[in-house]
This record gives C-alpha cells, structure tokens and sequence, in this order.
C-alpha cells in the first residue's frame, strides 16, 4: 500500500508566494502579506467543508496569474526592481572576490606548513588542494542554504566585500610572513598551488555563475533579499 | 451578474480602495471580501492584483501600514492618512462629475432645432 501524501498548507503557500517572488521584488512583509491572504482564503474555504489542498486550489486560481500580479508589482516599484538587480550583481562579483582570496589564503597556508612545520612538500599541496576544496564547498553550501531558504540577508552585501577588500590587502602581507624563501627553491611548489588554485577558480566562477544563474531563472522557489 | 471590463474595473479600484479604509484600517483579505460583500459579487477582482495596488498607495503615502500579529501570523494593516483623505475627495469628485456627465449625455435629447 502507497503511503498517503500529507499536505502541507505552509509549506505550498510558502512556496507558492517565493515562486510569484523570483524576481526580487517582495520585502517580507509583503512575502508575509500574502502568505496570510492565503491561509485567510483557506480557513474560510475549509470553513465550506473544502479539503485544505482543494481550498488552496480554489484561492490560488480567485488569486489570479502569477505573471500579472508580477507586473503589477513591477508597476508599482520599478525601482525596488534596479536596486535589487544591483545588489544581488554585487554580491556575485564580491563573492567570486571573496573566493579568491580565500584561495590565496590556502596557498599562505601551504607556504606556512613547509616553512615553518617542515611538512613535506608532496603533504603540504594535498592539504592545500583539500583546503581549496573545502572553500569551494563552503561557498556552495551558503549559496544551497540560501537557495533552500529563498532568502539572502542584506547584512551579505556589507560583510561579504568588506571582507574580500580587507582579505586582499592583506594576502601579500601573508605570503611574506609565510615564505621566508628563495622564490626559485620553491617554484615546483609555487607551480602547484597555481595549478590547484587555477583548476580550483575555474570550477567555482562555472559553478557560481551557474547556480546563480539558476538561483535566479527557477521557477520553483526564488531568492529573496531580506531586510 | 453585471461583468465589468478590466479598463473600468482597473479604473475604479483605486477609490474603491480608498474608500473601504476610510471606514476604518484595515487588511488586504479583509478589503477583497468587503467590496465583494458591498457589491454583492459583481465587482470580482482577480484578488492578487489587490496588493500591488495596495504597495502602490502606500508608495505614494495616500495611505500607511503597520504589522499586527493575529493567529500566529503576521496581518498587515491599512491606515488612510490625512493625504489620501483629500486624493479620495478629489476622486469622489471627478466619479461624480463623470456620471453626471455621462447621465446627461445617455439620457433622452429633444432633437437638435438648427435656426
């Protein structure tokens, strides 16, 4: 026997309300704006004697097109449209920065290990091959938690460049502290961090650019700014 | 039931809006079913396209909003302020004017005595 599916109103309105919502244009209260419609329109419709999945049917089609009221929207705030454009623009550039510069961090890292703990050298670029990793994974699972969430903190937009500035100013000040060594020594290990570092940004600017991308065209569940 | 175009329907929902908040604050679900209610069913929004336009009054500070929580959930409240009083006298104004324009213009004329 099938297992019964259980609906969950919450959990379709919340969904319903972040797919009118992929295009950045809701700030919560309006997100909760309509959430509320929804469970108002499904208690009176229950009310009637109506399942809750066939009530939320009924008040999703007296709702009306999704496409229509997104315009309608768009109407009404076409600037809120611009800003939100610009900041989530921001934030991709910054965090493909930030990835950057963690990178680099890794490589300090690596320089830190063979100089000063004598790790050898074979050791210290699988570790920084596994720290590059990590970053990279790190990054996806905020963007995947966001992505789950449908929202992104504005505070990201503060945090995020301010610390992919500050951590590039303060990459080459590392890299002296952590090699104290003749460049040409060590440029078999210079070498394969570059190639580590190389392979490592090409896949997180295909993957960020991708996710993004699809981050902002899915139709099930969109990314939400929230105040 | 009478059905009205969306041209006219679009027109109107501004004073209709203004007016259902002169009677008091109120929400959006609130507001949908109050206008169903007082037109008896013939004026039938598509209800999304209420909030837009509620976003749209309140950008224009015709009216104000504040969050009160009600069965767990968040409600947004409606306020008419003092500017949206006067726009929905001006409205009222010109719906009037207009009708009395149109009521003149259908009613029965004596035809046109050319001297």
């Amino acid at each position: 026997m099938e297992p019964t599916k259980t609906f969950d109103l919450g959990l379709e309105v919340d969904t319903y309300v972040n797919r009118l919502d992929n295009n950045l244009l809701l700030n919560s209260e309006e997100s909760d704006e309509l959430r509320d419609h929804f469970h108002c329109e499904v208690e009176e419709l229950a009310e009637l004697g109506l399942s809750e999945a066939e009530a939320f049917e009924v008040s999703k089609m007296r709702f009306g097109k999704q496409q229509l009221i997104r315009t309608e929207y768009h109407k009404a705030k076409p600037m809120k449209m611009i800003y939100r454009y610009i900041m989530v623009g921001l934030l991709l550039f910054f965090s493909i920065r930030l990835v950057e510069v963690l990178i680099g961090y890794c490589s300090v890292v690596m320089f830190f290990l063979i100089d000063q703990l004598n790790v050898p050298i074979k050791t210290a670029n699988i570790i920084d091959l596994g720290l590059k990793v990590g970053v990279l994974s790190v990054l996806f699972g905020w963007i995947y938690y966001g992505l789950k969430r449908g929202k992104i903190s504005k505070w990201l937009l503060f945090t995020i460049p301010f610390l992919s500035i500050a951590g590039e100013m303060s990459t080459p000040l590392l890299f002296s502290f952590a090699m104290g060594y003749d460049y040409n020594v060590y440029i078999s290990i210079v070498q394969k961090a570059v190639i580590n570092s190389k392979i490592i940004m090409l896949i997180s600017y295909l993957l960020t650019v991708g996710l993004f991308f699809v981050l902002w065209h899915r139709n099930g569940k969109g990314l939400q700014l929230s105040n | 039931m009478q059905n009205y175009s969306k041209e006219l329907i679009a027109a109107s929902t501004i004073p209709i809006v203004l007016a259902i908040l002169e009677r008091g604050d109120n929400y959006g679900y609130k507001i949908i079913k109050e206008v169903q209610s007082i037109s008896e069913g013939a004026l039938n929004w598509k209800e999304g396209s209420l909030y837009p336009v509620l976003t749209k009054l309140e950008k224009n500070k015709l009216i104000s909003s504040y969050i009160k929580t009600e069965n767990g959930r968040n409600r947004k409240y409606y306020t008419l302020n003092d500017t949206g009083k006067s726009f929905l006298v001006k409205l009222q104004s010109e719906w009037q004017s207009l009708h009395e324009i149109m009521q003149k213009i259908w009613s029965p004329q004596k035809p046109l005595i050319l001297d």
